[in-house]
């Protein structure tokens, strides 16, 4: 056996707290041999990143401690002298973040940022490092990389930076790249695009790769071993295919059982729960089947016929726009009573714009929203407050979605007060029975925001949701900023109080794992439109659009096993829906492959070509 | 049993915001800022129970102590009337901290009520807005102040007036541009989605998340209000004498500064200690309640 290329051994990282010194990480070993991806998985706070710090040596070194060993094939870091190991950074160990959009300087060309790196790290003049510098964004396969060189950050896409980020990362060869959730703010074929990239580089430049991630679909995908942590500690280590298909540790266990795995509801019908798992006894409970809660003879809660929504993108001073971005463009649908309908797609595709239209929180430019056979669109002032009730929103950001200065009661009752359904004291009664109903005690009425965790907030908006008894509730990507297994708490507590209270969703989500476990019908959206509409099964069982497949394709299968062929690595973007002012939307003919299962007659190529260039969204 | 209840046990909270810990106990650890609030509390007393503290009475002409040097009977010595510069210093804190207190209140109010709506609102009710409070800002506050006294003729009404004009578009900046920052949060599109009116809204959602900057702005104008008083004063347009105010003190004294100083050095003593308290205790909220800010 050859040398490892890292060998972390009791690693235990403090922080000096207001009570003095905290462990973060507790007795971490591990090592990564040449040429293997090792991925550290866990939840938030389970100490990963704290671990990737470390072996970085950037813990902040007055307000931190470092114990154990941390070997770079024979030299110990943990000893070296800060110069030595500014040496080792970017030499030997490469790091890439989470975030590419701050990651790079605003100020500066990607060209002078990457040979920056390599005249300091390599010691090569200036003119070697850039064509040195064109050759690492060839390898990151940046399109026409010799003339975007000089142009700066703000002209990437999110992909794009992180394959520039990368592209930095490579720039000295290093024998370790830590990346710690590379994908996770990227888009789901874009991540395929970067872990195909990441994968492939591998191979080629024959380094070890430390993967850091919460997300076990792409663990699944890209590590040789994995070692999952919990509370600062290793539960579990061990070759991926074996703690996929043998999980030992209960906490591991509940883990796999939260995470969707695409195809699992082959064959049922209804939505079905999260498979719940005990985090002591390792004990799993299958879900019960659901109840039907959607009868076909009722009319739609919701229609939604021909949305249309536009904004301006201004030009420059005392001129008048430039373009115009079609963000929602001839949308129909509608949602029966009891049912899920998904809307899916990529980030500016139009699915949040079309949420907030029928919110009226967004004007929309044409069109109409039959609630319950009132157009909301018609509607202004208190009549549009007076139906408006009957739907609520659940939003993405559980922290930025209640007011800090509220406690959890006084958020669940203001609603019941402004529109008048109970007075102070009924409120106040009511709202521990909400509370109760998603989950918490009712004593926590009395407690701020600031309080509870991710989860418990996330409960609490669906409590401030259901105060108002609505119909229909929007959920714009509610569970996607959750860790896994609180995600599928929170899904499963959606779905008892589908089946309860016969409420319907519009469910917002990027996530198709979780789509396929909630969701009686999806539509897919695609540059503001919808291209394929139908059953759940239909959707994802027999997919017509190219983009319903793309898409589906690039979701990551939580199974070692069946980890997908190389494909060729893709670096198209997602288009943007910025239009000339005088662009007309064409007109669209909707092909019906089975009983209310629609597919956009057109082919994806078409789109892709009026979506024009492969730069940012702002470049013209 | 529903299925989520063991995330009550799992998740744990994150950690308790420092703003949590209540801004008053993290002020009163600096032993700096608890003197300043003494100083503070002991010219409130002082201007309160001035008729029970002063031994004589300010306004009482004496020609047979004239323009008399510190003394066993006259502390601080006498003026040229004659009267008591102690008892006038201390009367003297009366108009300083009622103005003090009143003008960055009115300015507040309004300034907070003003700046509110055109940050809610935005489109031309903001655009008025901001250029009337563009062109008040253009004016350094004490011209302002002159200005406006000068043309409303002096008193002390009138003064508060002038200053809390000269105070507004500061209270009008800061309150437009948190209320707009606020709108951008989540839960105020899930308040107008819940029916909450404007009204509602402004007052429920958004004036407590901006009350913290705007504390601070008024804490920090307080020391601005009671120099500016002094000066408009000194300058006869504000306490009109007999009353006694720190700044007529200081030009009463002034003509015989040379001969006499002690009216010029207790007064000046005196408004420069309230200023400075002020000051001190206006940036430890600042640092407490709105780090960012920060200079």
């Amino acid at each position: 056996m050859t040398q490892p290329v890292l060998s972390v051994s009791n690693l235990t990282t403090s922080f000096l707290t207001n009570g003095g010194w905290k462990s973060v990480v507790r007795n971490v070993s591990f090592s990564i041999a040449p040429k293997e991806t090792l991925a550290v998985v866990g939840e938030s706070g389970s100490g990963k990143s704290v671990t990737a710090l470390s072996i970085m040596g950037l813990t902040p070194p007055d307000r931190s401690r470092i114990g154990g060993s941390i070997k770079l094939e024979s030299t110990e870091l943990l000893k070296l002298s800060p110069a030595r190991m500014r040496h080792i950074r970017g030499n030997e160990i490469a790091m890439i973040f989470q975030e590419p959009m701050t990651s790079l300087n605003p100020v500066l060309t990607i060209g002078s940022q990457i040979s920056e790196a390599l005249t300091l790290h390599r010691g090569i003049s200036q003119r070697e490092a850039e064509s040195e510098t064109v050759r690492l964004l060839e390898r990151v396969r940046i399109p026409s990389a010799r003339t975007r060189i000089n142009e700066y950050p703000h002209g990437f896409s999110g992909g794009m930076r992180q394959r520039v980020m990368i592209a930095m990362a490579l720039a000295c060869r290093p024998k370790l790249l830590i990346a710690d959730e590379p994908t996770t703010a990227l888009d789901v074929t874009i991540q395929a695009q970067i872990l195909d990239l990441i994968k492939t580089l591998q191979e080629e430049e024959g380094m070890a790769v430390l993967f850091i991630t919460h997300d076990m679909g792409v663990v699944a995908e890209i590590a040789d071993r994995t070692v999952v942590m919990y509370d600062g500690e290793t539960v579990e280590a061990g070759a991926t295919a074996e703690i996929f298909s043998d999980p030992k540790h209960a906490y591991t266990r509940s883990l796999l059982a939260a995470v969707p795995k695409l195809g699992s509801l082959h064959g049922i019908d209804q939505p079905t729960r999260f498979p719940t798992v005990d985090r002591i006894t390792g004990v799993a409970k299958e879900p019960e089947r659901r109840a039907n809660t959607v009868n076909e003879e009722d009319r739609p809660v919701l229609e939604v016929k021909s949305l249309v929504a536009r904004f301006d993108m201004p030009g420059g001073f005392l001129r008048g726009p430039s373009g115009r971005i079609h963000a929602v463009e001839n949308v129909s649908f509608d949602v029966r009573p009891g049912e899920t309908l998904a809307l899916v797609g990529e980030s500016g595709c139009g699915k949040t714009t079309t949420g907030r239209c029928i919110m009226r929180l967004t004007t929309a430019k044409s069109g109409s929203i039959l609630l319950n056979q009132a157009d909301l669109l018609a509607l202004d002032g208190r009549a549009l407050r007076e139906k408006r009730k009957g739907i609520q929103m659940i939003f993405q950001d559980p922290y930025a979605s209640l007011n800090p200065r509220m406690t959890a009661g006084e958020a669940i009752a203001e609603p019941m007060l402004v529109n008048k359904l109970a007075d102070s004291a009924e409120a106040y009664a009511k709202v521990g029975e909400l509370l109760k109903r998603v989950g918490l005690l009712p004593d926590m009425a009395g407690r701020y925001p600031y309080e509870f965790s991710g989860g418990q907030r996330q409960r609490i908006c669906i409590a401030r949701a259901l105060a108002v008894e609505p119909r229909l509730i929007v959920a714009d990507e509610s569970v996607s900023a959750l860790d896994v297994s609180v995600k599928a708490q929170v899904v499963n507590l959606m779905m008892e109080l589908q089946e309860r209270l016969k409420l319907s969703y519009l469910f917002i989500s990027h996530d198709m794992g979780v789509v396929e476990r909630i969701s009686h019908r999806v539509a897919v959206m695609y540059l503001g439109e919808i291209v394929e509409i139908g059953p759940r099964a239909a959707i994802f069982n027999n997919p017509q659009h190219p983009y319903t497949r793309k898409l589906l394709s690039a979701v990551p299968v939580a199974d070692p096993t069946q980890r997908q062929r190389k494909r060729s690595i893709a670096n198209e973007e997602i288009v943007s829906p910025l239009r000339p002012l005088d662009y007309a939307p064409p007109k669209r003919r909707y092909r019906q492959i089975s009983p209310g299962h629609l597919v956009m007659d057109s082919n994806l190529d078409r789109v892709d070509l009026m979506g024009s260039s492969n730069r940012g969204p702002f470049c013209k | 049993m529903i299925a989520g209840n063991e995330s009550i046990a799992v998740e744990a909270p994150e950690q308790t915001r420092a703003d949590r810990l209540g801004a008053w106990s993290i002020l009163v650890r600096n032993p700096i800022t608890v003197a300043c609030l003494f100083v503070i509390g002991a010219f409130f007393l002082m201007a309160i129970f001035a008729p029970w503290i002063a031994p004589r009475d300010p306004v009482k002409q004496n020609y047979l102590a004239m323009s008399q040097g510190p003394s066993a009977q006259y502390w601080f010595g006498t003026d040229r009337y004659g009267r008591d510069i102690l008892s006038r210093t201390i009367y003297g804190a009366r108009p300083s901290l009622a103005l003090g207190v009143l003008a960055p209140l009115l300015a507040g109010v309004a300034g907070t009520i003003i700046g509110m709506l055109a940050g809610y609102f935005g489109g031309w009710v903001d655009r008025v807005v901001s250029r009337i409070s563009d062109v008040l800002m253009a004016f350094p506050s004490l011209l302002l102040g002159i200005m406006i006294s000068a043309a409303l003729g002096p008193g002390f009404t009138n003064l508060i007036v002038a200053i809390s004009f000269a105070f507004l578009p500061r209270f009008i900046r800061v309150a437009r541009a948190s209320t707009m920052s606020i709108m951008a949060e989540p839960y105020i599109d899930a308040s107008v989605a819940s029916g909450q009116t404007w009204f509602r809204i402004l007052r429920k959602q958004i004036l407590p998340n901006i009350s913290g900057p705007l504390i601070v702005v008024a804490t920090l104008w307080v020391a601005t209000a009671i120099r500016i008083e002094a000066s408009l004063s000194f300058l006869g347009l504000g306490t009109q004498p007999p009353a006694a105010s720190w700044g007529n003190i200081i030009r009463d004294g002034l003509t015989e500064m040379l001969v006499n100083p002690s009216a010029v050095i207790a007064a000046g003593f005196v408004v420069t200690l309230c200023v400075l308290a002020f000051n001190m205790v206006g940036d430890a909220v600042r640092d407490v309640l709105d780090p960012e800010s920060r200079d």
